[in-house]
């Protein structure tokens, strides 16, 4: 029952991101467990596979931010898109190809978040907020051994039918 | 039909694939541009299952947080205990110079508090458990258990004791969203409490507010409070924003940059007080 762990999975982040990890803030910088489930996705399935969950996951993460409806669906979706066209030209099975993609892309992330919020509250200072891009970027790498392994254990691509 | 699709060319299998993909980039844009209200009442209705769940999960969060800092705090205990008895004797003596001015002040504020208890008969504040936290890292706002149903609207003010939190930004039937001082998009007129200098209080997206146009020539220093000044309508005056950290001043700059320390921070609180708008009341 693939879709169904998906959907059991994506609930389960959206409590844990909305309840627990707050607690584990540093600089009031918390990791962000739906883009680390995006980039797993992304990594570890077929392009088609890939589209859906990391539609669904953006989805969730608009239920539960104040932000604009749709950003991170839309964001999700394209960034799932850039991941799965490089997927097969690095070595995505190693633990520190996954952490690195997973640095760069959050950054890529980030930075597209922060203009966004900068476009639509004309009162935000960019300066303010740029800086926590990299900082966020290191936290959601650091947790990807942890995740990554986790996510592991739950899913195998094998599983699914292409 | 889809055993029959199976069956078909892999041309033909794609196509349903590509049509529900299409569908969904189309529905991903469309969401972009669904009114506010709507799309935060989609939001809060989607996510009204779980808030039983994060509620849960969220008391048992706060369990074992406020039983780390109670372990933490009995390793500084004992040199804070040093210092604090020096401290309690001589707020003793302060205490007994007071008392004669508390007397005074007593008799006055009992007055006060008559007429206010009959001018704010209706009015009662709700209490409402903290459920639930932003997801970006750049908004900073809280999910709260309690909503229209309650007889809670949008803009109403969310206080602790008498410190400002922020106010309700998004509402649902069961569960609301909290927009905190801190988040970038909220700004709450205020004043300083001495020299009482205006200013609007703006959220940074982290655990400190900036506090804007403060002209160069004001006298501000750090550990000033700052109180809510109660123009717009929307936050009640006299409520405690936080106190300044930082002052700087840019030759080049009209104004100074002053940042703020909450008074409240919500990693701790476990519970809010919401308190009814007057401006929303009157949209009612």
């Amino acid at each position: 029952m693939p879709w169904f762990t998906i959907i059991i999975v994506l609930l389960c982040i959206s409590l844990i991101q909305t309840t627990l990890l707050f607690y584990i803030s540093i600089f009031n910088i918390h990791p962000d467990l739906f883009f680390i489930f995006l980039v797993y996705f992304s990594l570890n399935f077929d392009i088609e596979r890939s589209f859906y969950g990391n539609w669904a996951a953006g989805l969730a993460k608009d239920f539960f931010s104040g932000n604009l409806f749709g950003l991170n669906t839309i964001m999700f979706v394209v960034i799932g898109y850039l991941i799965s066209l490089i997927k097969d030209e690095i070595f995505r099975k190693h633990l520190f190809t996954q952490i690195l993609v997973t640095f760069i892309v959050s950054i890529i992330y980030n930075f597209v978040s922060v203009f966004m919020i900068c476009f639509s509250l004309k009162s935000v200072n960019l300066l303010t907020m740029v800086w926590k891009c990299p900082t966020i970027a290191i936290y959601n790498a650091l947790v990807v051994p942890p995740i990554f392994w986790l996510l592991d254990r739950l899913y195998s691509p094998s599983k699914f039918s292409t | 039909m889809f055993y029959g699709i199976r069956n078909l060319s892999p041309n033909l299998q794609k196509i349903p694939n590509r049509f529900s993909i299409c569908l969904l980039i189309i529905l991903s844009f469309l969401l972009l541009f669904i009114p506010e209200d709507l799309s935060n009442h989609i939001k809060l209705t989607a996510a009204s299952p779980l808030a039983p769940v994060q509620k849960t999960i969220s008391r048992t969060g706060n369990f074992f947080s406020n039983g780390v800092h109670k372990i933490s705090s009995i390793f500084r205990s004992a040199a804070e205990n040093k210092m604090l008895k020096e401290k309690i004797f001589n707020l003793q003596n302060e205490i007994i110079k007071q008392q004669n001015f508390i007397t005074l002040l007593n008799q006055k504020l009992d007055t006060v508090s008559k007429f206010q208890k009959n001018w704010n008969k209706e009015e009662k504040p709700f209490i409402a458990n903290i459920i639930g936290y932003e997801t970006s890292n750049f908004r900073r706002s809280i999910l709260i258990d309690i909503g229209k149903k309650h007889g809670v609207s949008i803009n109403d003010v969310v206080v602790f004791e008498t410190a400002l939190v922020g106010r309700i930004s998004a509402i649902g039937f069961t569960t609301s969203r909290v927009m905190l001082i801190t988040d970038p998009a909220s700004n709450v007129p205020s004043r300083f409490l001495k020299s009482r200098i205006q200013g609007i209080v703006q959220g940074e997206s982290n655990a400190r507010c900036s506090i804007k146009y403060i002209p160069r020539n004001t006298s501000v220093e750090e550990g000033d409070k700052v109180i809510s000044s109660g123009i717009g309508g929307i936050f009640p005056q006299s409520l405690y924003i936080g106190d300044v950290v930082t002052v700087k001043e840019k030759s080049a700059q009209l104004f100074k940059e002053v940042t703020l320390k909450p008074r409240i921070d919500v990693s701790k609180l476990e519970y809010v007080l919401v308190v009814k708008n007057k401006i929303s009341d009157l949209k009612e």
